[in-house]
C-alpha cells in the first residue's frame, strides 16, 4: 500500500467518524464545557451569569458536609460495585462456560431486566422491601418479627436496589471481558494436577479478572452517578453527589453550585478510570 | 388575614367597578399566552377562570400552556428575555420574586388592574411586579383506614404511635413553610432565628419513615405506606373527593401557611393590555371565590367571602382559620436555600 | 497382557445427542516407553480416545488401565498424565517458567527443587534462558516446546499429544518431529500421539493405530501397516497404491480379469477372491520377471527424486513411481513394460 493510499484511507475514516464525533460534540462535549463554565460563575436567574468566580468550588471544598457526601458517594459506589460484581460473577461465569444450547436464551434472560427502566425496577424494590412489603409481610405472617425491619428508605434499601439494577450491566461487562477464558486451559491445569478449586484460583479467576475489573468500574461509575434509585429508595436519607446535584439544580435552583458538584463527581470518575487503566495494564503486562 | 367578611355594600361597589371596566375594555382584542402549573390546577384554571374571562372579553383569546414546575418556567422566561412568547406566568412566589428582581416581569398598572386595590400589601410583591393570587395550605394528611383519631396539632407529629409512619418531604418549600409555623408555636420570630423550628423538626424526625416519599406525599397515604404525610391541602382535597376518601386532611389548630402562587405580567409582552385585563380578572373576587370553591386554594383578594364549608376545607376549624399566617415572601426568598440546607444537614442527615 | 503399561479395552464413546458412537469398541495397549500414533481422517475419534484416556471425558463403556490400575474412578488431576494440546493451552497470564512449574506446584514440590526441575525441563526442550518470557513473546515452535516441557516436567506415566505439530510450518514440523522423538527416547516416557499426517505417524511412532469412523482398522509397526495393510482403507490412507481384484486359481497366483495372471508371495486360500496391492514405487521398468504388464505412458510428472507415471495397461491405469537415477527415463507416449516382484504384491487382509 502506498502512502497516498493510506492518507486517502485516513480521510475516509475521518469522514466515517464525523457523524459520531459531531453527535458526541453536540450531545456531550458542548454541555460539559457549558457546565464547566457555569461552575465558575455566580448563580443567576434560570442558570448562571457571565461572571468568573471560584466561590462555588470554595463552597464545596470548604464545606465538611460535601466531604461527607463525597465520602458517602464513594462508599455507596464501592458497596454496590462489590456486591454487584460478587453476585454477577457466578452468573457470568456460568453463561460464559456453559455449552448448553439454552445459553443464548439464558444470557438474554440474565440481561432482560435492562428492558425495563431502572425507575420501574426501583418501584418494584419498594414493593419488596417496604415496611408492608413482601419480605416484611412474609416475616410478620410467619410471626418471625413483630415490627417491620427497615429495609428501605435508607442506605440499605438504596444499595440493594442499585445492586440488582446494575447487575445486568456487570454481567454484560464480564461476558465481554472473559475473552481469555478457555476450557482447554482449565483442562490443561487439571492434567497438571490442579483440582477444581485450584483451577478456579489459579486459572479461571486470574483470566477473568479483566472482565471483573471492567464490570466493577462500570457499576461503580453508574452507581455514583445515579440519583433516581438513591432518592426513591433512600427515603431522602441517602446523600450522594447525584442527589445533591439534583437538589441544587431543581429545588434550590443554584445551578453553578450543582455544576461544581458535578465537576467533583467527574473528578471522582476520572481518578477511578485512571486506577482502572493502571490495574488493567498491570494485569495484562 | 386572608379572609375578610365584607359588607354587601363593598361587594356591590366592587361589582360596579368591575362592570365599568368591562364596558370600557370590551373592544380589546388579541391573544394572551399563559404559562402555569400543570395537572388538576391547569384543568380547573382553564374551566373556571379562563373560560369565564373569555366570555366577558370575546375579543381576547387565552391560551394556557402547562409547565412541569416553576423552575422550568423560569428557565423558559430567562431564555426568552427581551422577546417573550409568553404574556402571563403563574409561578411559585419564590420564583416570582426572583423573576421580578431580575426584571423578567413588568409592574402592573393599577388603573388597568383595578383589583390590585383589593389585594393585600403582602401579596403585592416588588412594586406590583408579582402578585400573589392563591395559596395552597400546608396540611397533615392522614390515612382514614389506619388513623382513627385524626391529628389536630402539628405536635401530633411527635406522637410515638406514629413511629416509622410519617412521610415528610421537607427539603423544599414544604420545609420552608413549616419553619415559621413551628417557630411561632415556640414563640420565636423566623426573621431572627429558626433554631426552635429545627429543634421541633428533630423531635418528630424519629417518626419519619421517608424524607422523600415516592412517587409523592399523597400516594404514600393512599397506599397505606404511612399514616401521616405533610402535604398540600388543595390536591389532597381533590384526592379525598375522587379516591374514596382514603386520604383525610387535618388542618392543625396552630394554623398554617399557604404555598403561594403568583401571577406575573412578562416584561416585553406583546399583548400587555389584554394580559393585564386577564390578570385583573384573575385577581377579582369572583374568580378567586370560584377557584377557592373548585380547587380549595385559599383566595388572596380581601373581599372574597367563602362559605363556611369551603373555608373549613381550605383552612380548617374556626380556630385554625384565625391562626392562619402569611409570610414576608421577599424575606423568605433570601433565606430559602439556607433554610433547606439547614433542614437537610441538621434534621434529615441525622435521621 | 496384564503386564502391559497401558491397556485400553473395548472403549466406546457415544456423545449425548448423537446416534452413532464416536469411538466404537477400541482396544490397544502400550509397552513402557513405547510411542503409539493414532492416525486417521478428521472426525474419526482420535481426540475422543485421547480425552478418555486423560480423564477429561467419561467413556460410555470400556476400560482404561495404567499399570494394571483401572482409571475409571480416578479424576483427571490425579492421573499423572501429561498432555500437549493442539493449541498448546499455555497459561497466558504466567511466564514460561511459571507455566512449566505449575504441575510441580500442584504436586507440592518445594520451591528450590521446583526451580531446578523447571531449569532442566527447559534445557531439555532447548528453551534455556526463556523462563522469564511471557507466552506471547514466544514463537510457535517455542510455545510448542514449552508445552512439552510443561507436560514432561511432572514425569508423567503417560504423555498424550494431540496433533502437537499441526500449527507449525513444514520445516519447523520436521525439526520438532526429530526433537520429540529424541526427547521421548531420552526420557523413556510412554506416549500416545494423535495425528492425521501419515509421514508424521510413520516416522515417529513405534506403532500405529489407523482409525476410521471410530474403529481401529489396523494396529502395527509402521512397516506392517505400510507393507501389509489389513484393509483397503489402511492401504489407501497410508501411501498410494494400485489395487487389483482377482480369484486365486493356484497357490500364489490369481487371475485378474482384463489383466491376466498375477503372482504373489503370500498365502491365500484357493478359489477365493482377493484384493491385491502394488505400491507405485515397487514397479521396475522394462525388467524381466513374473509379473510383466505392457502399457503406454500417458502422463508423467517429474518430482526431483522420483518420476510419477500414469501407465495405461489394457483398460486400466497403473500409478508408477520411478527413481530418477535409474538410467534413461521414459517419455510420454513410450511403450513400456512394468514388472513387479511377487513379494512386492501384497494381498490385503493377510496381516502378518
Ligand atoms: N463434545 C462433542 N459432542 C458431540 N460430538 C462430538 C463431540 N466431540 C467430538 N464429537 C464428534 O465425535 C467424532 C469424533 O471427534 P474427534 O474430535 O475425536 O475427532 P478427531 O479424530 O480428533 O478429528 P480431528 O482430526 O478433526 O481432530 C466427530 O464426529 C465429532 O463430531
Ligand atoms: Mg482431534
Amino acid at each position: 500500500m502506498t502512502t497516498s493510499d493510506r492518507k486517502g484511507n485516513r480521510g475516509i475514516l475521518l469522514l466515517l467518524l464525523l457523524p459520531g464525533l459531531l453527535a458526541l460534540g453536540v450531545s456531550f462535549v458542548a454541555p460539559l464545557l457549558w457546565l464547566l463554565r457555569a461552575s465558575f460563575s455566580t448563580s443567576a436567574l434560570g442558570g448562571a451569569d457571565g461572571s468568573w468566580t471560584l466561590a462555588n468550588y470554595a463552597d464545596v471544598v470548604l464545606d465538611p458536609f460535601y466531604w461527607r457526601v463525597a465520602g458517602n458517594t464513594l462508599n455507596y459506589g464501592l458497596t454496590v460495585a462489590a456486591f454487584a460484581v460478587v453476585l454477577s460473577y457466578p452468573i457470568a461465569l456460568f453463561l460464559a462456560r456453559t455449552t448448553s444450547r439454552w445459553r443464548g436464551v439464558l444470557t438474554a434472560l440474565a440481561i432482560a431486566p435492562l428492558l425495563t427502566s431502572g425507575v420501574v425496577r426501583t418501584y418494584g424494590w419498594m414493593v419488596i422491601l417496604g415496611d408492608q412489603g413482601v419480605i416484611n409481610g412474609t416475616l410478620q405472617a410467619l410471626s418471625l418479627i413483630q415490627t417491620p425491619i427497615r429495609l428501605s428508605n435508607n442506605f440499605l434499601g438504596a444499595t440493594i436496589a442499585m445492586i440488582e439494577i446494575l447487575m445486568p450491566y456487570a454481567i454484560l461487562a464480564m461476558l465481554s471481558g472473559f475473552g481469555r477464558l478457555n476450557t482447554q486451559l482449565e483442562e490443561a491445569a487439571a492434567m497438571l494436577g490442579a483440582n477444581r478449586l485450584k483451577v478456579f484460583w489459579r486459572i479461571i479467576l486470574p483470566l477473568s479478572l479483566p472482565g471483573v475489573i471492567t464490570a466493577a468500574l462500570l457499576v461503580f461509575v453508574l452507581a455514583i452517578s445515579g440519583f433516581v434509585t438513591p432518592r426513591l429508595m433512600g427515603g431522602g436519607r441517602v446523600f450522594v453527589l447525584g442527589t445533591e446535584v439534583f437538589q441544587e439544580a431543581t429545588v434550590t435552583l443554584n445551578l453553578p453550585l450543582a455544576a461544581a458538584l458535578a465537576m467533583l463527581l467527574l473528578v471522582l470518575f476520572s481518578s477511578v478510570i485512571v486506577i482502572y487503566r493502571r490495574a488493567l495494564r498491570a494485569l495484562e503486562a | 388575614m386572608i379572609r375578610h367578611l365584607t359588607t354587601g355594600l363593598l361587594a356591590a361597589t366592587a361589582f360596579t367597578i368591575a362592570g365599568a371596566a368591562v364596558a370600557q375594555d370590551a373592544n380589546v382584542t388579541g391573544t394572551v399566552n399563559v404559562i402555569g402549573f400543570s395537572g388538576v390546577f391547569a384543568e380547573n384554571y382553564e374551566t373556571f377562570i379562563i373560560s369565564a374571562f373569555e366570555e366577558q372579553y370575546p375579543g381576547i383569546d387565552v391560551v394556557y400552556q402547562p409547565s412541569r414546575n416553576s423552575a422550568e418556567t423560569l428557565a423558559l422566561l430567562t431564555l426568552q428575555k427581551g422577546d417573550p412568547t409568553v404574556d402571563v406566568a403563574l409561578i411559585d412566589v419564590a420564583v416570582g420574586i426572583r423573576a421580578a428582581q431580575e426584571g423578567l416581569t413588568a409592574a402592573l398598572d393599577p388603573n388597568v388592574v383595578t383589583n390590585l386595590a383589593e389585594t393585600p400589601d403582602w401579596a403585592r410583591i416588588e412594586g406590583d411586579r408579582s402578585i400573589a393570587f392563591s395559596q395552597d395550605n400546608l396540611a397533615i394528611l392522614y390515612s382514614t383506614n389506619t388513623v382513627t383519631e385524626p391529628p389536630t396539632s402539628w405536635n401530633d407529629l411527635k406522637d410515638p404511635k406514629y413511629a416509622g409512619r410519617i412521610a415528610a418531604r421537607l427539603a423544599d418549600t414544604r420545609g420552608v413553610i413549616l419553619i415559621p409555623i413551628l417557630n411561632k408555636m415556640a414563640g420565636a420570630d423566623y426573621k431572627e432565628t429558626i433554631d426552635p423550628a429545627i429543634a421541633a423538626m428533630n423531635e418528630f424526625a424519629p417518626n419519619v419513615l421517608t424524607w422523600d416519599p415516592a412517587p409523592d406525599c399523597y400516594a404514600v397515604v393512599q397506599s397505606g405506606e404511612v399514616d401521616l404525610s405533610i402535604c398540600w391541602n388543595g390536591r389532597a382535597q381533590y384526592l379525598h373527593d375522587t379516591q374514596d376518601g382514603v386520604i383525610g386532611i387535618a388542618a392543625p389548630v396552630e394554623g398554617s401557611i399557604g404555598q403561594t402562587n403568583t401571577i406575573n405580567l412578562i416584561e416585553g409582552s406583546r399583548n400587555a393590555e389584554a394580559a393585564q385585563l386577564f390578570i385583573n380578572y384573575a385577581l377579582s373576587a369572583e374568580a378567586q371565590a370560584t377557584f377557592a370553591e373548585k380547587s380549595f386554594y385559599g383566595p388572596v383578594n380581601s373581599t372574597v367571602e367563602l362559605t363556611d364549608e369551603v373555608a373549613q376545607r381550605i383552612y380548617g376549624s374556626k380556630e385554625a382559620q384565625d391562626a392562619q399566617m402569611t409570610l414576608d415572601w421577599p424575606f423568605i426568598a433570601t433565606v430559602y436555600s439556607d433554610w433547606i440546607q439547614r433542614i437537610n444537614r441538621e434534621v434529615i442527615a441525622f435521621n | 497382557m496384564a503386564d502391559k503399561h497401558v491397556i485400553v479395552e473395548q472403549l466406546v464413546k457415544t456423545y449425548p445427542g448423537s446416534g452413532a458412537p464416536s469411538v466404537d469398541h477400541v482396544d490397544f495397549d502400550l509397552e513402557k516407553g513405547e510411542m503409539l500414533a493414532l492416525l486417521g481422517p478428521s472426525g474419526c475419534g482420535k481426540t475422543t480416545i485421547l480425552r478418555m484416556v486423560a480423564g477429561l471425558i467419561t467413556p460410555t463403556s470400556g476400560r482404561i488401565r495404567l499399570d494394571g490400575r483401572d482409571m475409571a474412578e480416578i479424576p483427571v488431576h490425579k492421573r499423572n498424565m501429561g498432555m500437549v494440546f493442539q493449541s498448546y493451552a499455555l497459561f497466558p497470564h504466567m511466564s514460561v517458567a511459571e507455566n512449566v512449574a505449575f504441575g510441580l506446584e500442584m504436586r507440592g514440590v518445594p520451591k528450590a527443587e521446583r526451580a531446578a526441575r523447571v531449569e532442566r525441563a527447559l534445557d531439555l526442550v532447548k528453551l534455556r534462558g526463556y523462563g522469564e518470557r511471557r507466552i506471547t513473546q514466544l514463537s510457535g515452535g517455542q510455545q510448542q516446546r514449552c508445552a512439552i516441557a510443561r507436560s514432561l516436567v511432572i514425569e508423567p506415566q503417560l504423555l498424550l499429544l494431540d496433533e502437537p505439530l499441526s500449527n507449525l510450518d513444514a520445516k519447523l514440523r520436521d525439526e520438532m518431529r526429530e526433537e520429540i522423538r529424541d526427547i521421548q527416547a531420552r526420557t523413556g516416557v510412554t506416549a500416545i500421539f494423535v495425528t492425521h499426517d501419515q509421514d508424521e505417524a510413520l516416522s515417529m511412532a513405534d506403532r500405529l493405530a489407523v482409525m476410521s469412523a471410530g474403529r481401529i482398522e489396523q494396529i502395527g509397526t509402521p512397516r506392517q501397516i505400510f507393507d501389509r495393510p489389513a484393509t483397503e482403507f489402511v492401504a489407501n490412507f497410508i501411501g498410494a497404491g494400485n489395487f487389483l481384484t482377482g480369484t486365486v486359481v493356484e497357490p500364489h497366483q490369481a487371475n485378474v480379469p482384463g489383466l491376466g495372471m498375477v503372482v504373489f508371495g503370500l498365502d491365500a486360500p484357493l478359489g477365493k477372491d482377493v484384493r491385491l496391492l502394488v505400491r507405485p514405487h515397487r514397479f521396475t521398468l522394462n525388467g524381466k520377471g513374473e509379473n510383466a504388464f505392457e502399457g503406454v505412458v500417458r502422463h508423467l510428472v517429474y518430482r526431483g527424486d522420483t518420476l510419477t507415471l500414469d501407465v495405461d495397461v489394457k483398460d486400466r491405469t497403473f500409478l508408477v513411481d520411478l527413481p530418477t537415477h535409474a538410467g534413461t527415463l521414459p517419455e510420454r507416449g513410450d511403450r513400456v513394460t512394468l514388472t513387479v516382484a511377487r513379494d512386492d504384491v501384497t494381498v490385503i487382509g493377510t496381516a502378518a
